[in-house]
């Protein structure tokens, strides 16, 4: 009797329990719930602001009460560490669920097959939602292998005090490369009269990397690399667009501070804020530092100076991707948060620099802002000056190289242009 | 104290490079900590301002709000304290092993010692990493204490090496007759007679570990688990460096070091002068 | 109790032994390992290729240029931290015995700062207009205010080398007072009572007994600031023009910059043999004196 009172328990519960299971199963359609915890990897220059910081709890808060019985966690490293430790990552096999990738590294990433595949996950109509030219950073052979997170571009800020003093009209910043050249000449003075140079109409930046002058070079038709029909990647430096670059950034350097192994980025934002450079091409984070900048009534911005006056606008732009590992251990989840991270309430508050990648971005608070009008303006012809490829990384090491040589003399500019040629060609054909 | 053949010139001399020495090693110092209470705004004001009136903790107060210090303190002190238990412990033993025995082996054990310091960093972490976490040990005081000790025992032990030779064999026979083991003469006998030694690698593995930046940023990804250091580079950023709080972290980063240091400085001197590595 | 015997040296020795083999000689395979094969991130496949990386290395048109940048970082800056050193010690040796010891508590602090504060607080002292060495300099008379230290090709090395020796001068100091210790009194009375001269001194006598450690220092030192990386890449990052870029600066770009680690790995490896061929004259002469301990 025992026994088979003891057999009807056992049987009871588990049609019980069966039935609980599919009972909910198929009367209410759910998916199981999904457990565990989506990490996500960012850079502690944002997670670091106070102002962010409820934002990023939020962003945990929200997650867990969407999915009860998971949780996320948010880690961060300064973006010297991250950018060498989220490759080591990927190459371990142990990268966090969600993260932040730059988008220099999606070619190699993606062609690697580290990384998920969006499209085929979210499916394709929700990159529908991107402005073409940033989702094309994130694009490999036709798949998505990352979300456009974040964009940004460069525009001319310049001085209308100085350009006063200089005698050249406030009004009328420069919109060629020759304009450029000639307004750093003559916003390189000495306004105290002590026979030293106070002022300066340029600034490179650490360490001679050229990274915002790029924006020069990018608003010109030229592009340092062609890619043939059959898929083969030749140089394409020997250019009137690459030589006069070379010739401008060289003629630029009398009138640059020279110090610039120890003036870094914002060491150069420092210079224009309290009035000792002319001009200064960088991103709008120069406005989010400097909060009082824009109330300055010297403060000025304009689009890039063009190669030519009829030539294309153009300015260097770049961005981070949200992408996850293809060998996650919790895709699903993982694909929650990114979906999270990814949403216009979150998106464009976890960063200081809201992008305007998607339309329904635009209508944001950044994007409305007057200020932000001229970079508005310019996402449109944003652009790199190598186009994405598998050898990114050292291609713009040469180029770099190769600008700085110029800079210095150290070689002419035909020399220059043979030799980056010859580099370029050894390099892509390496493998 | 040596009285040589110095004239009163020599004298001078030697007490102006001392002078000069003492004020290349210090004035650093004082800047650091001066540049810790400026002003942000003030860290490059032409001229330069020595002494800045009224000071402020401005730059404290960023590093506290941007880092959890007490955390990352406290993951340091563990990591540091268990890597010097280990490196003292495994050196002691090896050093003890190599000065009183002859054995087979025993000159290529000794050269590996100095071939095994020359390793670099930036090689040692990628493979290092992969190993860590195939073991699915990363993020975690393992990984650290693990890579740290060894890294450390190389030198721990060249450097107990010299100290060890340097006690005479029969206190130890001695012991040895007397029917004490091998672990009880090195703990109760050799340890306590070799302790400057100790002290001296142990103080300088202490250093090491408190100060180093790149393994324990490439191992350790959850904030409640870096160490000290990561509360310093945070203000290397990629827009450029942040001066003020940069030098408020290193000041903060230093003091406890420096506080130990004051404690054990006579100590340390004498361990590293008296019985050190004298070829 | 034999037996017993036999093994103790063995155990005494293995927990060091196996740190060292698995901790350091595994990672020193697995890059020889990856030295000869073709990585880069952007491809997963990693096929063999012998010593293709090897040969693209030491053909490239810098490396030439990075060896030499190597050469004249380590040795200008062992021998600066030998002299300046040595220097000190001689002249805190001769002092009374305090003030010897507050000296030596001073002198030793460069190592206890965190070498990214060290680096970081000399690229503020040192940037060229508004750095305080310079508004120093300037106000002793001379004129530093556009003396670009670490922007300028020629002075960017020799300033990264100062700011090395600043940090590893203690450990110079330190060890020659050891050495300094050692040295016979009843040799130094000698040469007084016989008249010599300081330099005299030093040279007969002193700087004999001092040559075993000097040898030993300098061989460590020598690997150690070899592998230095920390300093350069937190200041110049390898600038200007490359002026600064020693191997394992180069390494590091190869292999995080340029993602390739074959060719990083292949660097490595002849980094180390370079140091390997470096230190290999104290090696030998130190193995034939433990022969003979």
């Amino acid at each position: 009797m025992d026994r088979f009172r003891r057999a009807a328990v056992v049987i009871a519960c588990i049609l019980a329990v069966s039935a609980s299971v599919w009972g909910t199963g198929q009367s209410e359609g759910k998916t199981p719930a999904l457990t565990g915890k989506a990490t996500f990897y960012t850079i502690s220059e944002w997670t670091g602001i106070d102002a962010l910081k409820p934002d990023f709890k939020a962003l945990v808060d929200t997650f867990k009460k969407q999915h009860p019985g998971a949780d996320a966690e948010v880690l961060s490293d300064p973006f010297m560490t991250w950018i060498d430790k989220f490759q080591v990552q990927f190459a371990a096999g142990n990268a966090p669920d969600v993260n932040l990738i730059d988008c220099a590294h999606m070619p190699a990433l993606s062609n690697a097959g580290y990384l998920m595949d969006l499209g085929d996950k979210l499916g394709k109509s929700y990159f529908d939602q991107f402005v073409p030219g940033v989702l094309a950073f994130y694009t490999w052979k036709g798949n998505y292998y990352a979300a456009p997170y974040t964009m940004d571009t460069r525009v001319l800020y310049y001085n209308k005090d100085l350009f006063r003093k200089a005698g050249l009209d406030p009004d009328k910043p420069p919109t060629t490369w020759a304009e450029y050249l000639a307004d750093a000449k003559a916003l390189t003075m000495d306004t105290s009269g002590d026979g030293q140079v106070d002022t300066y109409g340029n600034a490179y930046d650490l360490p001679i990397k050229e990274f915002t002058l790029a924006s020069l070079y990018c608003a010109s038709p030229g592009t340092m690399l062609i890619v043939d029909k059959d898929g083969k990647v030749k140089p394409n430096v020997n250019t009137p667009e690459f030589r006069g670059y070379l010739k401008l950034m060289h003629d630029l350097r009398p009138y640059s501070p020279p110090d610039f192994a120890t003036l870094d980025g914002q060491g150069n934002d420092k210079l224009y804020v309290n009035g000792k450079l002319g001009m200064r091409i960088n991103g709008s984070w120069i406005l989010d530092q400097n909060p009082g900048l824009r109330d300055k009534p010297w403060f000025g911005q304009a689009m890039i100076p063009r190669m030519s006056a009829n030539g294309p606008d153009g300015s260097y732009g770049a961005g981070f991707g949200v992408g996850i590992p293809a060998t996650d251990k919790n895709p699903a989840l993982a694909l929650e948060l990114l979906k999270l991270i990814m949403s216009p309430e979150f998106n464009a508050k976890l960063i200081t620099n809201p992008p305007p990648s998607r339309p329904n971005l635009a209508v944001s608070e950044w994007a409305k802002d007057s200020i932000h009008a001229v970079e508005m303006k310019q996402f449109a012809s944003t652009r790199q000056p190598i186009p994405g490829n598998l050898f990114l990384g050292e291609l713009n090491v040469a180029e770099q190289d190769t600008v700085s040589k110029v800079i210095f003399d150290a070689v002419s500019i035909d020399q220059a242009v043979v030799d980056l040629d010859k580099t370029i060609t050894q390099i892509v054909s390496a493998h | 104290m040596h009285t040589d053949g110095r004239t009163l010139v020599g004298r001078a001399l030697a007490l102006v490079a001392v002078l000069v020495t003492l004020a290349v090693i210090v004035f650093p110092f004082y800047w650091t900590f001066v540049t810790s209470i400026k002003e942000p705004a003030d860290v490059f004001r032409s001229p330069p301002i020595f002494f800045p009136i009224p000071p402020t903790l401005e730059s404290y107060g960023a590093v506290l709000r941007a880092s959890p210090i007490p955390r990352y303190l406290l993951n340091t002190t563990i990591v540091a304290g268990s890597t010097v238990a280990l490196v003292l412990t495994v050196s002691l033993m090896a050093a003890y092993g190599v000065s009183r025995h002859v054995f087979r082996g025993r000159i290529p054990f000794l050269l590996s010692l100095l071939a095994a310091q020359v390793m670099p960093v930036t090689t040692l972490i990628i493979p290092l990493y992969m190993f860590w976490s195939a073991l699915n040990a990363v993020d975690g005081y393992g990984a650290l204490i693990g890579t740290y000790t060894a890294i450390s025992v190389p030198v721990g032990t060249w450097l107990l090496v010299g100290f060890v030779s340097a006690l005479p064999r029969q206190i130890d026979e001695a012991a040895a007759i007397d029917g004490a083991s091998t672990p009880v003469i090195l703990t109760r006998i050799v340890a306590p007679l070799v302790s400057p030694g100790l002290l001296a690698t142990g103080l300088s593995v202490f250093i090491y570990v408190w100060q180093e930046l790149m393994i324990s940023m490439t191992f350790v990804r959850t904030d409640r688990l870096k160490p000290l250091m990561a509360g310093v580079s945070t203000f290397i950023t990629s827009r450029g460096i942040e001066w003020g709080p940069l030098t408020a972290a290193g000041v903060l980063a230093m003091a406890p070091i420096l506080v130990v240091y004051m404690f054990f400085r006579r100590a340390l001197i004498k361990g590293l002068t008296s019985g050190a590595v004298k070829g | 109790m034999h037996a017993s015997r036999k093994a103790e040296p063995y155990i005494l020795i293995l927990p060091a032994l196996l740190l060292i083999l698995l901790f350091l000689g595994f990672p020193l395979v697995e890059n020889v390992g990856i030295s000869l094969v073709r990585w880069q991130l952007a491809f997963r496949d990693r096929p063999f290729v012998g010593l293709h990386n090897y040969v693209r290395v030491v053909t490239s048109g810098t490396f030439g240029k990075t060896v030499l940048t190597t050469a004249v970082w380590t040795v200008g800056g062992v021998l600066v931290q030998m002299v300046w050193g040595l220097l000190v010690a001689l002249a805190v040796d001769g002092m009374r015995r305090r003030g010897s010891r507050l000296v030596q508590s001073l002198v030793l602090l460069p190592w206890i700062v965190p070498g990214v504060v060290t680096s970081v607080i000399w690229m503020c002292m040192l940037q060229s207009d508004l750095g305080v060495v310079g508004y120093l300099i300037n106000r002793l008379g001379g004129d530093a205010r556009h003396v670009l230290w670490f922007s300028d090709t020629r002075l960017a090395l020799p300033s990264v080398i100062f700011v090395n020796s600043w940090k590893a001068m203690p450990f110079w100091f330190l060890m020659i007072m050891a050495g300094l210790m050692d040295v016979p009194r009843d040799q130094l009375e000698a040469a007084r009572l016989d008249g010599a001269s300081a330099l005299a001194t030093f040279r007969h006598v002193t700087f004999q007994h001092l040559k075993p450690i000097l040898a030993s220092t300098a061989t460590l030192t020598t690997i150690w600031t070899f592998n230095g990386f920390d300093i350069i890449w937190t200041i110049t990052k390898g600038g200007p023009l490359d002026a600064t870029a020693t191997l394992p600066v180069a390494t590091y770009i190869l292999g995080f910059t340029v993602h390739d680690y074959g060719r990083a790995s292949a660097m490595s490896v002849v980094s180390m043999v370079i140091v390997g061929i470096v230190s290999a004259p104290y090696i030998v002469a130190l193995s034939r004196k433990l022969r003979s301990l």
